[in-house]
């Protein structure tokens, strides 16, 4: 009776309420039925044990009450999924090691040995928080596989109108451009990510002295470490734009919508890292001018720097956007690619 | 050599007659649900008519044909252990009635194209 019990409470506890109430009864009484209806002579401790060998694994019988199997991210997204994980762990790591590498350069203490455990623990930590957001980013897009964001409906009726026209050489996204864009903004933000989370003083101007390397801090330190979200977010955003490309292949009007949504996000975001006063450190400048002995107005030259800082930005994003919108507009319509 | 070449035949002989069954699981099972049957005994009596059938397949697949409506169950609890008994619903039986030509269809024609008549 024991094994009885042990499995059909292991196909029932994939169940809950009444829906498992109901299979654990019925389980129950055609095991009992099956065991019942095998040769009497065995002992029954023998019958109950081919009984439930002959019906195999309860995690397949409980994969058959449920009606197949059911994925956290499925056969569609999987290939992808590994790929890009591949690409962006492997470029986390790097721009992880780039960062320590910089900030071992600046050390005055010549210990290595907290540097280096101090290196493993941010690769751990680098690696996991990847794994993390690209798990919970294709986990969200194979839940949502049914509303459609990124594939075509499957079940919808299809004529062949449909078909997608063979897209221009111009309306293609090349497969490898948007990989290598993975890599780079993943290098970049890591490395900025990295730096201003374990180094911001070394955010500025470096130059050499008697032999030795001196930092002058562009950066508030503390400021620049609130605003870390805001980098973070921008860092994800431009993943996620470039795994768009990825998956359209070509320009669309819905990637040109997406990328002009995501482009703006990371715009408003930069401007607001930017537009805040309190980042810059204070005297950058007179330093600048103090420490490098400059024939020239510095102080003023950085002034203008500053202010135009945003309006870069800003331009930046708008001439994303208006490409989107006119690659999404020209290539978009099916009759014209 | 000619060893190693009939063992991998019969592994993909053993999946195509897998699939084969699996495609015909259902009708089988629907031919013995013209009266009430309960899980174990409908295992029993296929495998009688030659037509097994795994216990472990068979079971959920009788609560997934009630949830599309093919099937009905009742739980009869006078006996000494309640057994939960399945039956064709009226639309089960014109889905089977429907299958039933089709299978006659499918293999009337394919037994002719195997025994090259046509």
């Amino acid at each position: 009776m024991d094994y009885i019990d042990r499995y059909v409470y292991a196909v029932g506890k994939r169940f809950s309420g009444k829906q498992r109430q109901e299979i654990e009864q019925e389980l129950r009484s055609n095991i009992e039925d099956m065991v019942e209806g095998m040769d009497e002579k065995e002992p029954y401790a023998q019958r109950v044990e081919a009984t439930l060998m002959q019906l195999g694994k309860p995690e397949n019988i409980a994969q058959e009450y449920q009606g197949g199997k059911r994925y956290l991210i499925g056969p569609s997204y999987y290939e992808t999924y590994l790929m890009i994980l591949k690409i962006v762990v492997a470029a986390v790591l790097g721009g992880i090691s780039v960062a320590m590498l910089v900030r071992a350069i600046f050390v005055t203490d010549k210990s290595l040995l907290p540097l280096f455990s101090d290196y493993l623990s941010a690769l751990f930590a680098g690696a996991l928080q990847a794994f993390a957001w690209i798990t919970l980013v294709f986990v969200t897009l194979e839940r949502s596989g049914q509303t459609k964001l990124l594939t075509d409906a499957n079940h919808e009726p299809w004529s062949l109108e449909d078909l997608p026209a063979i897209p221009k050489k111009q309306a293609r996204i090349s497969r490898t451009e948007s990989v290598v864009g993975i890599i780079l903004s993943t290098l970049f933000y890591t490395f900025i990510i990295v730096m201003i989370y374990s180094a911001p003083h070394l955010l500025g101007l470096i130059y050499s002295q008697n032999g030795e390397l001196v930092v002058i801090p562009m950066f508030q330190v503390f400021v620049l470490q609130g605003l870390m979200p805001f980098w973070i977010t921008i860092f994800i955003l431009s993943l996620l734009k470039e795994m768009a490309n990825l998956f359209f292949g070509r320009w669309t009007i819905k990637l040109s919508l997406i990328t002009i949504v995501l482009t703006l996000i990371s715009t408003v975001l930069a401007v607001m890292i930017f537009a805040n006063p309190e980042i810059w450190h204070l005297d950058f400048a007179q330093q600048v001018m103090a420490q490098m002995n400059l024939e020239f107005d510095f102080i003023s030259f950085w002034e203008q720097i500053k202010r135009w800082i945003v309006p870069i930005i800003v331009l930046a994003g708008a001439l994303e956007i208006i490409e989107a919108l006119f690659k999404g507009i020209r290539y978009g319509y099916k009759k014209d690619a | 050599m000619k060893n190693e070449g009939t063992k991998v035949s019969r592994d993909v002989l053993d999946s195509f007659l897998l699939e084969l069954k699996r495609g015909t699981l259902v009708l089988g099972v629907l031919t013995q649900l013209a009266t009430p049957q309960y899980g174990y005994a409908l295992v029993v009596l296929l495998e009688d008519k030659k037509i097994p059938v795994e216990a472990g397949t068979l079971y959920p697949l009788l609560r997934r044909l009630e949830k599309q409506g093919v099937l009905q169950s009742e739980w009869e609890t006078e006996a000494s252990k309640p057994r939960k008994y399945y039956q064709l619903s009226q639309y089960g039986k014109e889905v089977y009635d429907q299958l039933c030509e089709e299978w006659f269809g499918i293999s009337d024609h394919l037994n002719r194209i195997i025994r090259g008549e046509v």
